[in-house]
């Protein structure tokens, strides 16, 4: 009898000593009631932990109550086991938890023959009658993830409940809940530095006013401060040259250029890496860094006169680029108007090397860009 | 009957001799001029005057010194100017009244093109400079100098002139260049040809430079 007594409880403190998360840390809880789905989220960011959570628009909406200050995590979770009528699980350091199935839990929040110590907990009467019988929980005695060890005494010994673990693979459990991919489309304005060369005449200038751009893309966030992303921006880079030409008689049949502009449309490849610095609330502050390759799409020149109709001309298109290639620098300010919809205005400084038109730039130029835009989680 | 006419011949001469009257001559009248030179001569007096000065239109006070019989005037625009002489023996006054034009002073208010196209349609194949209306005014300078460079710095145009006989000075239209080497040779080539243009008038003398396209 000692024997098995003994196999067991070798079992019992291997399965606890074999969890990493320390379910005896204290969490600050500041509201006193709230959501299951906002309750999860704060304890993902401000406890960091990991929590794998299959939403459902029903237990999402239970009301956790729970007492404001710091609280250990063990009776957190098993007041929203309770309310919530769920039950968890530790894997790898990440809580999974799972919708009761039947009256009886197959992974309860506590065992049933331990009952914490729940300073924490507002409606402790309730909960405690839940468990029977009550214990004293003391942290000392808790093992590495929460479960009272069991009093070791010949003759009189109290188990708590074993679990095996699942054969879930964690892998992937881990993947699933913790990978986030969305989408996002965003539209800029660009006001490029372009670096013409001078004119002679000197009265004639080159300009750029400012050109746009709209992105379409997905991200992923691979952990709570990273995410990548990769879309395809359809930028618009024009120039024109101003003849600025004055003249007495604007009437000569010589024609008299006044302006020739070029369109130029590059097709961008925007491959981010975003790293976020600072999160309040449902705002955060990311910093990106990217690079951008691009590839000419379309282009067209066109000359008008201060005596005749414009025509097309081909003077600049001769010397066009047809690749670039570009790095730039972000801090875009997210912001989640829903769980899943958020929208972003990002401010940005990119630089390219080479130059789009060798008639008319010299190499190199920057492009100061301030995008704006939506985001949808999926 | 000889008697008579030794009375009538005695009492014009006295008329004569004791009407007072005044002229005003102008001198240095020319738009390169910076002042105007104003003499009253006075005649059937005793030669004891006072001379009184004034401009009566446009209303403003006399600029200068007064009780003299010449006087210099520096004006910015056209003015009636009065002289009054009292001739303190014979306690008699006259006076006259003269225009005065105005001097060429202040800014230039000029269009110089920077494209001709000199093939000969009729359309911008002369470089002239005129008013900025381009209605071929005074540009309010009496003298010009103009030198037109190529884009090798090699000079094909040189010209100047003063104006003197006019007093609006000089009008849009006389400063004018028509495309050909020192004015008289072949068309010059197209291009990016440079201009040195210096303007005067009594105030200042402003220099003007840059490039204009020479096209056809």
């Amino acid at each position: 009898m000692r024997i098995i007594l003994s196999a067991t409880m070798l079992l019992v403190m291997s399965t606890v000593y074999s969890q990493k998360l320390d379910l005896t840390r204290t969490i600050p809880i500041n509201r006193e009631h709230q959501r299951l789905d906002t309750l999860i989220i704060y304890l993902k960011q401000r406890g960091h932990l990991r929590v794998s959570y299959s939403s459902n628009p029903r237990v999402n909406a239970v009301e956790i109550t729970l007492r404001k200050g710091n609280t250990k995590l063990l009776d957190i979770l098993s007041v929203i086991c309770e309310t919530a009528n769920l039950e968890y699980q530790i894997i790898n350091d990440a809580i999974v938890f799972k919708h009761k199935k039947g009256p009886g839990p197959a992974y309860s929040a506590l065992p049933e023959k331990l009952t914490p110590n729940l300073p924490g907990i507002a409606n402790y009467d309730s909960v405690k009658n839940t468990f029977s019988p009550p214990l004293e929980m003391d942290s000392l005695k808790l093992g590495r993830y929460g479960r009272k060890l069991p009093e070791f005494e010949y003759g009189k010994i109290t188990l708590p409940p074993v679990r095996r673990r699942p054969m879930a693979t964690v892998k992937s459990t881990k993947l699933k809940n913790d990978i986030r991919f969305g989408v996002y489309y965003s539209y800029a304005c660009d006001l490029n530095s372009f670096r013409f060369v001078n004119k002679d005449p000197v009265f004639q200038k080159f300009q750029s006013e400012v050109n746009f751009s709209s992105t379409i893309g997905v991200y992923s966030v691979i952990s709570s401060k990273l995410l990548i992303s990769v879309g395809l921006t359809d930028v618009s880079k024009d120039f024109y040259l101003d003849y600025n030409y004055e003249v007495v008689d604007k009437n000569d049949p010589f024609p008299i250029p006044d302006k020739t502009a070029v369109d130029l449309r590059y097709l961008e490849v925007p491959i981010v890496v975003g790293y976020k610095m600072l999160e309040a609330k449902k705002v955060s502050l990311w910093f990106n860094g990217s690079v951008l390759p691009s590839f000419l799409i379309d282009k067209s020149e066109r000359t008008s006169y201060l005596n005749k109709d414009a025509v097309e001309t081909v003077y600049f298109l001769e010397t066009n680029r047809t690749r670039l290639f570009s790095f730039s620098f972000a801090m875009p300010l997210h912001l989640w108007l829903t769980r899943n919809i958020g929208m972003f205005l990002e401010p940005s400084y990119g630089f390219t090397f080479g130059t789009i038109n060798e008639n008319a730039m010299r190499e190199n130029y920057s492009v100061y860009r301030l995008k704006t835009g939506v985001q949808l989680r999926i | 009957m000889k008697n008579i006419t030794v009375i009538v011949f005695l009492v014009l001469m006295s008329f004569d001799i004791y009407c007072l009257s005044v002229t005003i001559s102008q001198t240095n009248t020319g738009a390169n001029s910076c002042s105007r030179t104003l003499t009253a001569s006075v005649t059937g007096g005793s030669g004891s005057y006072t001379y009184t000065w004034s401009i009566v239109s446009p209303a403003m006070s006399w600029p200068t010194t007064n009780n003299v019989s010449v006087v210099s005037l520096s004006l910015g625009q056209n003015a009636d100017v009065n002289v009054s002489v009292h001739d303190n023996t014979l306690n008699q006054t006259t006076a006259n009244t003269v225009t005065v034009y105005r001097l060429l002073t202040g800014s230039f208010n000029i269009f110089i093109p920077n494209l001709i196209t000199p093939n000969g349609d009729g359309f911008n194949d002369n470089w002239v400079i005129t008013d900025s209306g381009k209605t071929y005014s005074p540009i309010n300078a009496y003298s010009y100098s103009l030198i037109i460079t190529n884009s090798s710095s090699v000079q094909v145009f040189n010209a100047s002139g003063t104006v003197s006989a006019t007093q609006y000075g000089i009008i849009g239209g006389d400063i004018i260049w028509n495309a050909r080497v020192n004015g008289t040779g072949s068309i010059v080539p197209t291009g990016t040809y440079s201009y040195q243009l210096s303007l005067q008038n009594c105030s200042q003398t402003t220099p003007y430079s840059g490039q204009f396209s020479v096209l056809y």
